[in-house]
């Protein structure tokens, strides 16, 4: 299965290791640089299952460290919230 | 700084969609080209849109013939594969709506003419009645709505995919690279001066969006344009609750004289306010925004800020035009500044008079996905010494100078 490459890294939005690959060898060179090819990490978990994985798909494609490459940008809400819960939401 | 990594003939500054085609644009036609970019490829404006194009605007005959070849551009670019990523252009559904006091307000005043515009392209206000079985979520108090499609793309592909297109004809493209100096000798740009070395260039194209002022303060005029927050929100996956491809609903729209801007850092009082509520079909979501306020430029580099109020006014008003949508959740949020001209909200295309070599591609504010493709030709033309396709006079920097905005350094204003 994975030879294939089709094994599932970003469970979310069903993207597999050859996408990921792929879109690394095209060039995106992080975590946030894939997520905008491929969509990895845009699901409901954001990128907390798939994170790591990919990053290390990374390392090994371009020889970067898993520790060298840039933060993601994490931006609110940090948990999935309810449209309603954030109306009532104090500034 | 270090020494020189560059010599060309051409210095883009700018990997948002203006900058990218005009690059591309450029290298096409066998100019030595570079790009610098200070974040990554669209990393601004141009990677936190909605992704819908315009094929014509009702106010500006200019605009629309600009729109209407950008539109043809990227079919074109779907059907060669030119640029090489499938940006997954497609035809989406429509649904703008009204209160009945709304309907009242636009018998006259600027949304007057629009409605005759959409009219003469067969765009007509239709009673709830004859689109509620499509749409019965849609707040009971939205009587009337007009039925319409537009187009998608997707804005990462297209850019990359811009990037991509620019290098295979030669183009050098240099992310995370910031411009800190041009060099101007005898009132001609000489040097381009990044933080990771120089570049000799001939002619330098301030594509720079939102940041664009800070580069004109390099040569030493003042551009009069502002970052307009745009901000979105994304939802969980979730059964259809809409069936238009697009909502929209604009509170402001009873009011006939709505300024183009309002230059206000109140969010609840920002300019547009139009509702948008977006379906994605392939990830089965929701992306929702309102429109755009005025904020202070952040530091270059920075990322760009969500604010709780800003999440509250668009949790607010989606709440009011599709009130099931309360118990949706919410997974992300994301914001990007639009370069928008505050003298009259139209881009600033071209030469600057007394600085040789200094070209404007910026300010397409919330359409620079409309203007990028077509505006990038019509500035390699220009600098090729063409007469451009598109006459783009009236968009030109002189119209500050002409109107006395020049010059006009509002820049380091603060909060």
């Amino acid at each position: 299965m994975n030879e294939k490459g089709d094994l599932v890294v970003c469970r979310c939005m069903e993207v597999t290791e050859k996408e990921i690959r792929e879109a690394i060898r095209l060039g995106a060179d992080s975590f946030d640089a894939v997520k905008r090819i491929t969509r990895s990490g845009m699901g409901l978990c954001q990128g907390r299952t798939c994170q790591q994985l990919i990053e290390r798909l990374i390392s090994e494609e371009t020889g970067t460290r898993p520790s060298e490459l840039p933060p993601i940008s994490v931006r609110p809400p940090l948990r999935p919230t309810k449209l309603k819960a954030i109306v009532g939401m104090e500034k | 700084m270090s020494g020189l990594i560059e010599e060309t003939e051409v210095t883009v500054i700018g990997g948002g969609i203006m900058g990218l085609s005009t690059a591309y644009h450029l290298a096409k036609s066998g100019m030595k080209v570079v790009l610098v970019e200070m974040d990554k490829i669209a990393a601004g404006a141009s990677g936190s849109n909605a992704g819908s194009i315009s094929k014509g605007d009702p106010e500006n005959p200019t605009v629309a013939a600009i729109f209407a070849e950008s539109y043809k551009m990227y079919q074109d670019w779907t059907q060669s594969k030119e640029l090489g990523y499938d940006f997954e252009l497609d035809q989406v559904t429509s649904l703008r709506c009204f209160t009945s006091e709304h309907i009242e307000r636009m018998k006259y005043g600027v949304w007057k003419k629009r409605l005759e515009v959409w009219e003469e392209e067969g765009l007509s206000l239709v009673k709830r009645n004859e689109w509620e079985i499509a749409e019965p979520n849609v707040a009971e108090d939205l009587m009337w709505g007009i039925e319409g499609t537009y187009t998608m793309i997707n804005i990462f592909r297209v850019c990359r995919g811009l990037a991509w297109a620019a290098k295979k004809y030669g183009a050098k493209i240099f992310t995370h690279t910031e411009v800190k100096d041009i060099d101007v000798v005898d009132g001609k740009v000489r040097r381009v001066i990044t933080n990771r070395g120089d570049i000799n260039t001939e002619v330098v194209v301030n594509a720079a969006g939102s940041w664009a002022p800070v580069i004109g303060m390099m040569v030493g005029i003042g551009i009069p344009i502002l970052p307009a927050i745009g901000t979105a929100l994304v939802t969980e996956p979730t059964p259809p609750i809409t069936s238009h491809g697009r909502v929209f609903y604009d509170p402001l729209w009873f009011n006939p004289d709505q300024p183009f801007i309002a230059n206000n850092r109140d969010p609840s009082q920002r300019l547009g306010v139009t509702t948008e509520i977006d379906r994605h079909s392939k990830e089965a979501n929701y992306i929702i925004a309102r429109s755009e306020h005025i904020v202070p430029l952040p530091p270059r580099g920075a990322k760009t800020n969500v604010e709780a109020e800003t999440l509250r006014c668009i949790a607010e008003s989606a709440i009011r035009v599709v009130p099931k949508l309360a118990n949706i959740n919410i997974m992300r949020a994301y914001a990007g500044m639009r370069p928008v001209c505050e003298v009259d909200g139209y881009p600033i295309l071209g030469k600057v008079e007394g600085i040789e070599g200094f070209v404007l591609a910026t300010g397409p504010w919330h359409n620079g996905m409309s203007y990028g493709p077509m505006c990038g030709k019509l500035i390699s033309e220009l600098i090729r010494g063409e007469k451009t396709s598109i006459p783009i006079e009236e968009f030109g920097f002189s119209r500050f100078v002409e109107s006395g905005h020049f010059p006009y350094v509002h820049l380091f204003r603060g909060n």
